[in-house]
Parts: C-alpha cells; sequence; structure tokens
C-alpha cells in the first residue's frame, strides 16, 4: 500500500490512546520480567496447532507533566501492557493478533485467534512468508540497563523542577506564555520466537520541551524548543536547563523577527540548514525511501534498492543505528534481533537499506534489525532510530553551536566562502516537522525561520522546503562544524509513531537546483 | 456485571489509601474486537497486511482526591480487572492543578445511531466476509484491469461507558467500519462509517477510484491553472489544521489562538457571510458520533461560526466553566467539523466547468508541518489530478500556496456539493499559488 508516514517536532505520541505516566522506581512499575507465563502460554499454544510464533510483549509506563504560568496545568500517568505476535503456518500464512490481557489464557487465546485467521487466509490463497525459516535461535537474553532513578522519587519535586525550568525560560522571554511539557517513558520489550529465542530490552527517553507563544505587533508568534535524554536527569539537570532556555530563546528571537518579514525569494537558491533540518532531510528524503518494505520508493529498481549506484558526491554519507543513551535508541528489532548500523550512503554510493526479516531480500539487502514498533498492538515494519548525514572534512565552526545565531551564521558562512554569489543564500532553521512520498522521492519538511544571507542575515517568512531526494542528496556539497544527532522528533508511519532522532554537521550546505524549493505564503 | 460496570462500582465507593480519598471522578472504559485485513500490491495478507485480530480493554480516568489533588491516567486492562493494583501510583502521583476540573452532571442524551448489528455479527463470528469484501475489491480491480492494488479493511465491535462521580451514566454499543482503497498507489478512496457497507456504497467507491486510477497514469503538465478544487477530505484537513486550534477556547484563554474571546463576545466576522462551520456528533453512523464525549458532553450539532461569526468557541467542561459557556460536543472521528453554505451549493461538475483549468486535490501531504496560527501554507501535492478545459485528466505534481482565511474570506470561492459526502469540495480561484513541482 502507499506507505503513509508523517514526522512531527512535537512530543513522542504513541499510537495507543494518548498516555503518560509517572516514573516511581523503574522496577516496581516495569514488570515484564512477571509476564513470562504468558509469553510461555503463547509458545506452547503456537507448538500445540502447527505455528511458528514471534510473540512481543511490550509494558510501558509514562508520565507527562505539563506546566503553564508557573502551574501544573496537567499531569498523567499510566502504565499499559499487552502482546502482539505474527503467527505463521507452515505453508507460510500468516496472521497477527493481539491483546492487552496478558495472562496465560489470554496470551493463548490471541495465538488461537491468530490461527483462525491463518487458515482464513490460506483458504483465500493469501500472500505467504518464508524468511523466518532462515533463523536460529539466540536463547534467552536480557538487556536491561542499570536503573536509572528520576530526579525526584515525589511528584511535587518533580513539578517543581519542571516549574523552576520554565522560571529560567521566563526570565530570559518575559513577555511570551510559556507552557513546558515533560514526558519521561519507560518502555521494556521482550520479544520470543518459536525457534527458543527471548529478547528484553528497554527503551527509556524523556523529552523536555517549551512552547512559547506571544504576539509581535498584529503577528501571533510561537517557537519551541527540547531537550532529550534517557530519563528525567538527562532533561531537568542544570546544564539540559540552560541548553533549553538558550534553545528557546533564539527560537523566539527568530520567530519575532520573521514574523513579518518578507517572503523568501523564489527561484533555485543555495541552503544552510541547521542540524535539525538536516535530521528532517535525512530522515524524510533519504531514511523512508531505504527501508526495505517500502517496494515503489525511488531510490529502487523492479522492488530491489539500487545499491551500488551514485546518489552524492564522494564526500557525502548517511547513516542510521542506535545511538547508545539516545531519544530514539532501540538496541534491538521488534523481530528479536539485533539492531545494525547500517551506511545507507556511502563515500556518494548508495551502499545499503534498513532491511527487517520480511522485506530485506526481496529488496536486494541484508536483514539489519531494522523493524520498530510503537505498541504491541503495530506490525513491526522497518524504521530509522538515529539517523546523520556526515560530509567528510567539514568546513570549520568558530563559534559554539548551541550559540549558532542567525547573524553567526551569516559570518560563518561569509567567512568560509558558502554564500553564493549568484543567487541567493537562505538559512532555515527550526525544523517543525516533515512528510516524504517515496515514488518520486517528494519531500517536504516546513522551517519556523528562514534568513537571506546575501547581505548579513535578513528575516524572511517562514517556509516549506520541497524538492526531490535524489536532487537533495546530489546538492550536499559541505558541512560545516561538529556533528550534532540529538535533534528529536516523532515518525509516524502507517498509523504507528515512534521516537526519531539524529542530526548532521551544525550546519549543512546544499547548492542550488531548480527541484529544490524553497516557499511560502502569506 | 461488565468489568466496566464493576470498575464504575468500585469508584462509587469512594476508594482510599490512608485517609485520603477519591472524592470525585470521570471514567471512560471501552472493550473492543476489532479485525484488519490488507491487500498489498495485488496480493491479501503478507507479514505487513496480514489478518489480525486485536482485543482491548481499556480507558481513561481522572480522579480528584479528598486534599484537591488530581490524578489522570490511562486505564489498561489490568487496571481495570484489578482496580486497587495502581491505587497507591496514582496517589503518589496525583499534583495540584491550576484549574478546577468539572465533572459532567445527568444530562438528557439523545439517541444517536453507532452500532449496526450485521457489522457486530461479522466481527465476532464471520471474520471470512470480511476477507470477501477484499476479495470482492480484488476481482472488480482486476476484471476492469486497474493497476496495482492496494487496500486495508478495518471493522470492530465495541462497548463504551462513561461515568462521573456526579451521577453521568452513559453506556453503549458502536461499531466502526473502514476501508481503504489505492490504485497504482496515486489514486485513493475511502469508506468509513459506524455500519457496514452495501452494494451501493462500495460499487461507485471503486468505480471511482479505479477510473482515476486509469486517468492518474497520465503524466500531465500544469498549463495555466485558474485555481484548485480541494475535495472533501482535503477541506476537512485544511479546516482540522488551521480552524479548530484557533477556535478552542483554551487556545484563546492561553493566547495560544489568533482569535480573541473579545473576538468571540463581539461574534468577529471571520469568513464569508453565507458560510457556517459546525460540530455534529449526532450524524447517524458517522464516526464522530456518540451519545456523549468522553468528558460526558451530550452528543449536539453547534455552530462554531454562523454567517461568517464566531458564535462560540470549542469548549471542554472546565474551560465552559471558567468562561460561563457550554461545553462543545467532541467528535470522536470524522468528520471534526462540517463547512456549510446557505442556500444550493452548485455540483462538482459546475466547479470544474468554472474552474476550467488547474488542479484537484484529494490530499495535502505535510499539512502537518504548517504552522496553525498563520493560515498560510505552502505545500507539494505529488498526486494531484489536472484539469483542462474543465475535463478532469492526468496526474500532475504541483506546489500549493494559499491561506485558508482568507480562501474563505474570497468571494470567488465556492463550495460544490460531492455525492455521499457530508464536507463540500471548495473551489478556490483567487489568492491560491499553483505552480509546476
Amino acid at each position: 500500500m502507499p506507505r503513509r508516514w508523517w514526522s512531527g517536532a512535537g512530543l513522542a505520541r504513541s499510537c495507543r490512546p494518548p498516555s503518560s505516566a509517572r516514573l516511581p522506581e523503574a522496577n516496581a512499575v516495569v514488570r515484564i520480567h512477571e509476564s513470562g507465563a504468558a509469553i510461555e502460554s503463547s509458545l506452547s499454544a503456537a507448538d500445540a496447532a502447527g505455528l511458528y510464533v514471534i510473540v512481543r510483549l511490550q509494558e510501558l509506563a509514562e508520565r507527562r507533566l505539563v506546566v503553564a504560568g508557573g502551574l501544573v496545568d496537567r499531569q498523567r500517568v499510566t502504565r499499559s501492557a499487552g502482546i502482539g505476535l505474527h503467527a505463521i503456518a507452515p505453508d507460510g500464512s500468516v496472521a497477527f493478533a493481539s491483546t492487552d490481557d496478558v495472562c496465560p489464557d489470554g496470551a493463548a487465546a490471541a495465538v488461537r485467534r491468530a490461527a483462525l485467521l491463518a487458515d482464513l487466509t490460506r483458504s483465500v490463497g493469501g500472500s505467504r512468508v518464508t524468511s523466518h525459516l532462515s533463523l536460529t535461535g539466540q536463547g534467552r537474553q536480557r538487556l536491561l540497563p542499570d536503573r536509572r532513578n528520576p530526579v525526584s522519587d515525589d511528584e511535587a519535586g518533580l513539578a517543581r523542577l519542571v516549574i523552576e525550568a520554565q522560571a529560567h525560560a521566563h526570565v530570559r522571554l518575559p513577555d511570551l506564555s510559556i507552557r513546558t511539557a515533560l514526558r519521561v517513558v519507560e518502555e521494556v520489550w521482550r520479544i520470543a520466537r518459536s525457534d527458543g529465542t527471548d529478547v528484553e530490552f528497554a527503551l527509556p527517553h524523556a523529552l523536555l520541551r517549551h512552547e512559547a507563544t506571544g504576539r509581535v505587533g498584529d503577528a501571533l508568534i510561537r517557537a519551541t524548543a527540547s531537550v532529550a535524554g534517557v530519563d528525567a536527569t538527562d532533561v531537568l539537570g542544570e546544564r539540559a536547563v540552560t541548553t533549553l532556555t538558550r534553545r528557546l530563546s533564539i527560537a523566539a528571537h527568530q520567530a519575532a523577527e520573521v514574523a513579518a518579514a518578507p517572503l523568501p525569494p523564489s527561484g533555485p537558491c543555495r541552503i544552510l540548514l541547521d542540524y535539525a533540518l538536516a535530521k528532517g532531510l535525512a530522515h524524510e528524503a533519504i531514511g523512508h525511501l531505504c527501508e526495505a518494505d517500502v517496494d515503489g520508493s525511488v531510490l529502487m529498481r523492479g522492488g530491489r534498492l539500487r545499491i551500488g549506484e551514485r546518489l552524492s558526491r564522494p564526500t557525502g554519507s548517511v547513516g542510521d543505528g542506535p545511538l547508545a543513551g539516545g531519544y530514539a535508541d532501540q538496541p534491538w528489532s521488534a523481530n528479536g534481533l539485533p539492531r545494525e548500523t547500517v551506511p545507507i550512503v556511502k563515500d556518494g554510493v548508495l551502499a545499503s537499506g534498513l532491511g527487517d526479516l520480511f522485506s530485506a531480500e526481496a529488496a536486494g539487502i541484508p536483514i539489519t534489525g531494522a523493524c520498530r514498533a510503537a505498541s504491541f498492538r503495530d506490525r513491526p515494519t522497518p524504521r530509522m532510530t538515529n539517523i546523520r548525514i556526515v560530509v567528510r572534512d567539514p568546513l570549520p565552526l568558530d563559534v559554539e553551536p548551541e550559540a549558532l545565531t542567525p547573524e553567526a551564521v551569516a559570518q560563518t558562512a561569509r567567512h568560509l566562502g558558502v554564500v553564493d554569489s549568484r543567487v541567493p543564500t537562505l538559512y532555515l532553521a527550526g525544523y517543525r516537522g516533515g512528510q516524504a512520498q517515496p515514488r518520486r522521492g517528494d519531500f517536504i519538511f516546513a522551517a519556523d525561520a528562514v534568513y537571506e544571507l546575501t547581505s548579513g542575515a535578513a528575516p524572511r517568512h517562514p517556509a516549506s522546503f520541497t524538492g526531490l531526494a535524489e536532487k537533495a542528496l546530489a546538492a550536499i556539497v559541505a558541512g560545516i562544524g561538529p556533528l550534532r544527532l540529538d535533534a528529536t522528533g516523532t515518525c509516524v508511519k502507517d498509523g504507528s509513531s515512534v521516537t526519531s532522532s539524529g542530526g548532521s554537521h551544525a550546519l549543512l550546505v546544499l547548492d542550488p537546483d531548480p527541484d529544490l524549493v524553497v516557499s511560502a505564503s502569506r | 456485571m461488565t468489568e466496566a460496570q464493576a470498575y464504575v462500582a468500585w469508584l462509587e465507593r469512594s476508594p482510599q489509601i490512608g485517609a485520603t480519598r477519591i472524592d470525585g471522578w470521570r471514567v471512560e472504559i471501552v472493550a473492543r474486537d476489532s479485525l484488519r485485513v490488507g491487500i498489498r500490491d495485488g496480493s491479501l495478507g503478507g507479514a505487513y497486511e496480514a489478518p489480525g485480530a486485536a482485543r482491548r480493554l481499556e480507558g481513561s480516568l481522572v480522579a480528584v482526591w479528598s486534599d484537591g489533588t488530581v490524578t489522570r491516567t490511562r486505564l489498561d486492562h489490568r487496571a481495570i480487572e484489578n482496580p486497587v493494583a495502581d491505587l497507591a501510583l496514582w496517589r503518589e502521583s496525583a499534583a495540584t492543578e491550576r484549574r478546577r476540573t468539572v465533572f459532567a452532571r445527568p444530562a438528557p442524551l439523545p439517541a444517536v445511531r453507532t452500532y449496526d448489528a450485521d457489522l457486530a455479527r461479522t466481527v465476532v463470528a464471520d471474520p471470512s466476509s470480511l476477507l470477501g469484501v477484499l476479495n470482492d475489491v480484488s476481482r472488480t480491480a482486476s476484471a476492469c484491469k486497474a493497476g496495482r492494488l492496494d487496500a486495508v479493511l478495518r471493522a470492530s465491535i465495541g462497548q463504551r461507558i462513561v461515568a462521573t462521580s456526579e451521577g453521568f451514566r452513559c453506556a453503549w454499543n458502536e461499531t466502526t467500519f473502514g476501508l481503504d482503497v489505492w490504485i497504482d498507489e496515486q489514486a485513493g478512496a475511502s469508506f468509513v462509517s459506524r455500519r457496514r457497507p452495501g452494494p451501493d456504497d462500495l460499487a461507485p467507491l471503486l468505480d471511482d477510484v479505479i477510473e482515476r486510477g486509469r486517468q492518474m497514469r497520465l503524466d500531465e503538465t500544469l498549463v495555466s491553472p485558474n485555481g484548485v478544487i480541494f475535495m472533501p477530505a482535503a477541506v476537512e484537513a485544511l479546516m482540522s489544521r488551521f480552524l479548530i486550534p484557533s477556535l478552542t477556547g483554551r487556545a484563546m484563554l492561553d493566547r495560544r489562538s489568533s482569535f480573541t474571546l473579545a473576538d468571540v463576545v463581539s461574534g468577529s466576522e471571520i469568513v464569508r457571510p453565507d458560510l457556517d462551520a459546525i460540530v455534529d456528533t449526532t450524524l447517524p453512523f458517522e464516526l464522530a458520533t456518540a451519545p456523549c464525549s468522553p468528558e460526558g458532553v451530550p452528543a449536539g450539532r453547534v455552530p462554531l461560526v454562523e454567517r461568517g461569526c464566531i458564535k462560540t468557541p470549542i469548549l471542554d467542561l472546565t474551560t465552559a466553566a471558567e468562561l460561563n459557556g457550554q461545553p462543545t460536543p467532541s467528535p470522536r472521528g470524522r468528520p471534526l467539523v462540517l463547512l456549510h453554505a446557505n442556500g444550493d451549493l452548485p455540483d462538482l461538475r459546475a466547479g470544474l466547468d468554472e474552474l476550467g483549468a488547474g488542479v484537484i486535490v484529494r490530499d495535502l501531504p505535510g499539512l502537518h508541518t504548517q504552522g496553525a496560527h498563520r493560515w498560510t501554507y505552502a505545500l507539494v501535492v505529488p498526486d494531484a489530478q489536472a484539469v483542462r478545459g474543465s475535463a478532469l485528466t492526468g496526474r500532475v505534481s504541483v506546489r500549493l500556496g494559499g491561506n485558508l482565511l482568507e480562501h474563505l474570506r474570497a468571494s470567488s470561492t465556492r463550495l460544490l456539493r460531492v455525492p455521499g459526502e457530508l464536507n463540500p469540495a471548495l473551489l478556490v480561484l483567487d489568492g491560491v499559488r499553483v505552480e509546476p513541482a
């Protein structure tokens, strides 16, 4: 089917009903190891029915706290658990079932429902799979990190820290209303297969986000900034809060400057992307097109990835893989295979793709353990974790990347000689989400602020950056500054929403191309 | 007694931990069985579109403790079956919120149609007939020599209950059915309802999507476009992206809306005076429909914009109490909002005649990236359909730019009637930028 995906820059959302939760003690909340009886029951039921199963048990604990005007606006805690499973009959007919009744009887009933559906699939001549036959059992592996305590075990203490983080930003931006949202997630998966594999791993993550709104003249302005990490400690520590305030200050300053600014020039432009937008480019224009299940991607021919074809200058590479401690880290796949770091584009040449158990072979690539799922209710599909664009021999950046104001970008660009004398040079900042369409490689993502660098840093109206993936890859000419891989977002594919992260150098430079367009409306 | 009823009964006993008890509460619980089956590239099933069955018992709870702190939580199966298990966690995580939570009181509830017994029987006892529906789609597409076929069918049956400590009680049965069909990954069509579709529903849908798939195989070039026709799904997407967030009372209070409460009080004219924007949660068998919202606001039909002027903001119970207004029913699915114009609407044919040359847009990829508070959009639409000489032709990729508020203010903008659709199509001739992409 047409893959339906998009990504956003907001709080990660699960495709389950919206939920959040407090994390008291991780061991008290996530009880996945106690669900062994349900796993055993589903494996036994599958064995009795002659089925091969991949069972996914998920336990989730979430805490969300929203502060507005220095007071708690909303807080929510949630725990949830459930089992999803693929059941494969001996002839390869396959069915899926899920249940939130995590007890032996509930798990066995889910297997029986899947068995019935697999029979129905066979009766109507449905598709069959065989790739699971190549798997070998990996035994029991428990890969849970050391417990990381939240900043505070009491709600009031945590709320106080979020209120203080908001106050820290409010001192810098007294004229704006600020809403601050904290989300802390403890998520544990246990994947068991009929071949004896039984893997347990955790995906903890946390995000603190400010959203500032206000009026500049008649215009309503909005600016957002976030910091992410593994747990509340990572995002509520002094350093993180200082970083968040600085990010929000720059974003708010930009939002005010561009609110009533002229539209950006039309026609081809040299483009400088901040690293969050570069992550958006990597994610939308490259990563999605190299997911093995996207059989209609422009980077495929006859359903197979165009491995070996040159896509960019030899200095450019794109990779994806789990980043330990990162916001979207996932060390194991939802099918119980280790997740590999994949050089998607290596030295300008398409080298590999994101392959999962069920589609890698058809796409002509190895299985890289790339599948993810937001919920036990989802059928896992190949997804990115941390995707990054790396340019060999990046140009130096004399400014601390977190202090990159538009003026500093303009000075840097002039100093390095990357301002184009023939066409406008635009700096795009503030990622606000994107979307890709694989068939032609169309992508779109939105920037909160645009500056024309031809003479200083002249504000321009917020804009969309649209184009074709192959043209964007070919246009990458330089990276400026160190790699910054902590840009975060939410990736939605076929209705399943997972965390995403990545980045590039502090600035990424793209040459003009008629098919890469910055456009806006008033 | 169902698990949901038992849960409500437990709340009615004012559970407590230590000296603190739950004084006020609102709970929504749903028990649902659902089926999903898909076709991918002409073949039914496979790893990603495997026929699937899901069973869930879940809900949400807002609890106000006797010390005034509040717990908000999602309920999963275990929490509903064993209410006491999470009580300590909820108590520990309760917080003092800046606004007083308001709970619904008993109120008359309109009779609405949310349940199709035939569909319910199918989900529970006859999933093979759902595969049969997809097989029929596949056979029809094959007989018409359509291109690549992809489809997803979803159906569910559920029992839902909403209850509050103020004595509000509402329980009802619901069903849902959704069928999405694509030809060549370019032409798509959907049927979504709370009832099972009949032949009169699916046959025209299939005819339309197959014919459009055939048309879209031709790559067109854009020649002197006069404007755009946004089809109903795109109109609803635009309204949902821009209008609804701006009309939310809480956003107005928090200065996150482009409108203010003063605009509401004065009934500011925001769009053309012949236009209304309406929330309606009473439409028979629509996904929006339910007897009440999750908060317990009774179903109803409420104009947000009437004769071009703001009539009422969208209010939750708490904000409604703050503003001394009426809470707004909350749609549970499409349509989220209805755009109406006074008088008879011209049909799509008349719209094509007036457009002459331009594009038809059914889907707006990337709309979620556009700043809702600005009302403007600048998008690329890879699968627009070209209109030339007032006739539908092939596929064309375009860049679109415009401002929805300006579109709804322009005298040249037309609302067009589309059979089988609750929302109109929108013909926009002025203030929209259409360029080849």
